[in-house]
């Protein structure tokens, strides 16, 4: 049986212990707006499951992509890397209205053709999907992403291992104007 | 005691819990990897050790021990953190349960020491007996973070022991009790903060940067890097040839971008880089000079439409295309034109081969060429010339510049890229710890001693532009912002150890410097520069300073020559009254450099509404007209003058004349005429009764009207009989005579009757007789074969001689 010096005691002890936690936990909230200041082009979020949230201020989009791959950002692109394995996501610029016209403007000028095209809509995003079969011999998947006037975002991969992940990635971008 | 006990151990957890809370939430965290191998301190009994980092429900043991039990956990594997990542946080995942309902079992990391497993003063957490305790009888999954941003943690748990495995974890127990656990999923995890991303670097060793981008983009509201990077082609590394040999198949479905990254994008083969509505580039945006040079018209490449070159007078030209029809500054193709840097040179426009085709396909095409051999010809370069302004950007080998081929009759080989922007893209950062190193951006160097830091911080280095804080003081080259964070992004300043500062000048021009005044300069705010002590090495070209803190940085002398020239105009001719000439002019453009300094280097002029030419010899004036010549000079330091201008005119037609009765003065006038303006009458008695009726205009062209002059009462007579034009012979006449003869009312004085009559050699030409009382005019003239014929006209006529080209004529 605890006295009532004991009790008095306790309590102080609880409070003290309550006060330290809230003034940590203030601490860290404040800890977290000052990681953002650091001048960082790029960032990564973890949330509950494999996948993490991936944004570049440079290209203005945002991207969920598994844990598993270490991500590279070379400002005007961003490589997913697995292993000696990567899909690549870039950003070009174009005058063309409408995606199809500037798919038919690249396989003119780089004299190439995709194949299997298949129009989707993911996020109320124009995207068109297909296979090239590269010179080099890789058969490259590819998402080619129209969000927006004026620009074209290209998700790829040559590496068959990786077509899922390319999937996902496409499915989660988001642009980020 | 049992409340209070119970009490503490709620409060722990919540205290626990918030923990966890707050360091799960923020850090940017690994896959959480298992123990590859379990080892023991050779205590038995251990059971099932290979299980201990299983993840189903296999359990690994220790039965019982009297003392200083000790499980071992090892060989992660790969975390996958990226290079250059400064690691915050170790989180501890365990999962199991132990037999000590009182007591607790604790874990710990520690680096891997020889010969003793465990190194006690790199544990982590830093108080392992009261972090962390593993007392539950039924399995639970306990979680601990701890931070290795401080102390010996932080080089105890460095990148490289991490990726090298080189670290250790235990569970423990050092009570002289027996004990036994089950441990399962023995995981960790770091949080750890990403290297700043891998920025673009101007090359070191090469060319000065020297050009912006050519359109006002931060009008748009644009950075540098948001505009510059808002490409719509890139430079093809891998082949950069279009339209000028056949690419082969082999690249011709990708392209190699500056950074190394082969991609399917927009387009393979392409020389230059294009901007267009990506970039806010838009139709009929002003399309301004990257740099200052002397610029040129060129239409005749049918594909690139209007195209202006630029050659930068440095081993540099810059083209820019598709200019919309009639914009280019310069009207007239071959013209040369100096421009200066962000100068109007056209309009964004479609002109030449576009995609789409017409306005919708406007854009700006930017190429950078070099003239590789340097004899002063970009024509022999005009494809292995071919560069990226961005550089080389990739670690591997530049295939544009080791590609072979041949064009013009000659095996070439491509060329080196260089960062020739005048500003960065991002800078370069990297992180420094307690242990020091070395920083390097360019030609700038930064030496950290260890302990210049007590943790991690992130140094960045930004190439900045030329700065002159006075007329006389000027950096020598570009400058550098160097700037430190630590890990809570607050900016460092001072260090608690100087560092060194080297800045090479290898490849710096000094011969417009005293290099007697080279010193490093540093600058909190861009503005106010303080000098740093400096050593100065000559032999290896650097200067050195030895600070601890960071600032603006630059290596600044005195300029030998800050003052601007001074350039007349010195224009000959045979000259009248203030720049009026009756010859042709010959205008010289005489510039002159202060004392000391390093002379001219060009005198430019710009005549009349034409373009801005080199002033190179004497021009010449023969035409007439009016003209300005505006001019400037530049010397070898680059001080500009600013425009003053001259303007003269050429009149080389000699005045006519006209003489009349003035019926207010009731005089003769005689009144000059010239196409410029007026000309001056002068009258001057000549020998033997003659007068001399000269007129001259504002350019010193005469004519001269010889003849005699007599006034009597009311009557007058003026009689021509040559004329005289400049230096030319005299022109003779037939005689002619202007009779006046007027009478005036007695009482008012007006003009009541007027007689003007005009003969030659005495015959009569024209009568004209006027009477105030009819206020008609009676014209009589002579008409060949039909007499004199008479006419009446209202109001008074005035009869006027005039002269023409050596005649005299007659109106009314």
């Amino acid at each position: 049986m605890a006295t009532k010096n004991q009790k008095n005691k306790l309590l102080y002890l609880g409070f003290i212990a309550v006060a330290i936690a809230i003034a940590f936990f203030v601490f860290k909230i404040t800890n977290k707006t000052d990681l953002s200041l650091f001048n960082r082009n790029d960032s990564q979020s973890s949330d509950k499951s494999t996948n993490q949230i991936y944004t570049s201020k440079t290209l203005r989009i945002s991207v969920g992509v598994s844990k598993e791959f270490q991500i590279e950002d070379k400002l005007i692109d961003v490589i997913f890397k697995k292993g000696n394995e990567e899909i690549i996501l870039s950003r070009i610029g174009t005058n063309f209205t409408t995606i199809e016209e500037y798919l038919d403007n690249l396989e003119n000028k780089n004299k190439t053709k995709i194949n299997d095209k298949e129009t989707l809509n993911y996020n109320s995003y124009k995207i068109i999907s297909g296979y090239i079969n590269r010179r080099d011999g890789n058969n490259e998947k590819v998402y080619f992403i129209y969000p927006d006037q004026w620009v074209v975002y290209t998700i790829s991969t040559t590496y068959p291992n990786l077509y899922d992940y390319l999937d996902k990635i496409a499915r989660s971008f988001r642009y980020t104007p | 005691m049992r409340l209070p006990a119970k009490a503490l151990f709620c409060w722990t957890i919540v205290i626990l819990v918030f923990f966890a809370l707050a360091h799960s939430v923020f850090a940017e965290t690994t896959l959480y990897r298992g123990a590859g191998t379990i080892t023991t301190d050779g205590n038995t009994p251990y059971t099932n050790l290979s299980n201990c980092s299983a993840t189903d429900d296999a359990t690994c043991d220790h039965v019982s021990a009297p003392l200083f039990a000790n499980l071992y956990f090892r060989d992660f594997g790969d975390f996958g953190i990226p290079d250059g990542s400064t690691i915050t946080y170790l989180k501890i995942r365990v999962t199991g349960k132990a037999n000590l309902p009182a007591q607790a079992l604790f874990t710990g990391a520690s680096i891997i020491g020889s010969p003793i497993l465990f190194a006690s003063n790199c544990q982590a957490p830093s108080d392992l007996w009261t972090m962390f305790a593993l007392n539950s009888p039924v399995i639970s999954t306990y979680n601990v973070t701890t931070p290795l941003t401080v102390g010996t943690l932080a080089a105890c748990f460095s990148l490289a022991n991490i990726k090298s495995n080189n670290f250790i974890f235990r569970v423990n127990y050092s009570k002289s009790v027996a004990w036994s656990a089950s441990i399962d999923n023995f995981e960790i995890a770091f949080d750890y903060i990403p290297a700043a991303t891998p920025t673009p670097t101007p090359t070191p060793a090469g060319p000065e940067p020297f050009l912006d981008l050519p359109w006002d983009y931060e009008a748009q509201g644009q950075t540098f890097s948001e505009a510059a990077l808002s490409i719509k082609s890139f430079f093809d590394h891998e082949y950069p040839l279009l339209g000028n040999l056949i690419e082969p198949d082999t690249v011709s479905d990708t392209l190699v971008k500056y950074n190394g990254t082969k991609t399917g994008d927009f387009y393979s083969s392409h020389n230059g880089y294009d901007y267009a509505k990506l970039a806010k580039v838009n139709l009929g945006d002003d399309v301004l000079s990257a740099a200052a040079g002397t610029a040129e018209l060129i239409t005749s490449c049918g594909a690139c439409g209007n195209m202006i070159v630029i050659d930068h007078e440095n081993g540099y030209q810059t083209k820019y295309m598709h200019l919309l029809d009639g914009s280019p500054s310069i009207s007239t193709p071959g013209v040369k034109v100096h421009v200066n840097a962000h100068q109007k040179i056209g309009e964004v426009g479609f002109s030449g081969h576009v995609e789409p085709e017409g306005p919708e396909g406007a854009h700006i095409h930017f190429g950078v060429y070099q003239d590789k051999n340097d004899d002063g010809n970009m024509g022999d370069n005009v494809l292995d010339g071919l560069t990226d302004p961005f550089g080389w950007q990739s670690e591997g080998p530049d295939p544009w510049e080791n590609y072979s081929f041949f064009y013009g009759g000659i095996q070439r080989s491509g060329n080196k890229s260089y960062y020739l922007w005048k500003k960065s893209l991002g800078g370069t950062s990297s992180n420094l710890t307690s242990s020091g190193g070395n920083f390097s951006a360019g030609r700038y160097s930064i030496d950290f001693p260890s302990d210049a830091v007590s943790q991690s911080a992130t140094i960045e280095l930004t190439p900045e532009p030329i700065v002159a804080p006075s007329a006389n003081l000027s950096s020598v080259g570009s400058t550098l912002l160097a700037t430190a964070k630590d890990l809570l992004g607050n900016i460092i300043t001072n260090f608690p150890e100087p560092f060194t500062l080297t800045i090479y000048f290898s490849n710096i021009d000094l011969s417009r410097y005293n290099t007697s005044t080279l010193s490093i300069y540093s600058s909190q705010d861009g503005e106010v520069w303080n000098q740093e002590l400096t050593d100065i090495d000559f032999i290896n070209n650097k200067a050195t300073t030895t600070i601890a803190h960071f600032t603006h940085f630059a290596l600044m002398a005195e300029r030998l020559d800050a003052l601007v020239p001074t350039t007349t105009a010195i224009l000959s001719g045979e000259q009248g009254i203030t720049n009026w000439f009756k010859s042709d002019v010959s205008a010289s453009l005489s510039a002159q450099d202060n004392d000391g300094g390093l002379g001219i280097d060009y005198t430019m002029y710009k005549l009349n509404d034409e373009d801005w030419q080199q002033y190179l010899n004497p021009l010449l004036f023969s035409d007439e007209g009016h003209y300005k010549i505006e001019f400037y000079s530049v010397d070898n330091d680059e001080n500009m003058e600013d425009v003053k201008s001259v303007e003269f005119d050429i009149d080389k037609t000699p005045p006519e004349a006209e003489i009349k009765f003035n019926v207010d003065t009731l005089d003769v006038d005689i009144i000059g005429h010239d196409s410029s303006g007026s000309a001056e009458v002068n009258v001057s008695n000549l020998p033997r009764k003659k007068n001399s009726i000269k007129v001259t205009d504002q350019a010193g062209n005469t004519l001269e009207l010889i003849g005699k002059e007599k006034e009597r009462g009311h009557n007058a007579k003026v009689v021509i009989e040559s004329l005289k034009y400049n230096q030319d012979d005299s022109i003779d006449i037939d005689p002619a005579r202007l009779l006046i003869n007027y009478n005036l009312d007695n009482a008012t004085l007006d003009l009541r009757k007027l007689t003007q009559t005009f003969e030659i050699r005495g015959e009569l030409k024209i009568k004209l007789i006027y009477s105030a009382k009819t206020d008609k005019t009676q014209v009589i003239t002579k008409v060949k074969g039909q007499g004199k014929v008479k006419e009446e006209l209202s109001g008074i006529r005035i009869l006027k001689l005039t002269t023409e080209n050596g005649t005299l004529n007659y109106s009314y």
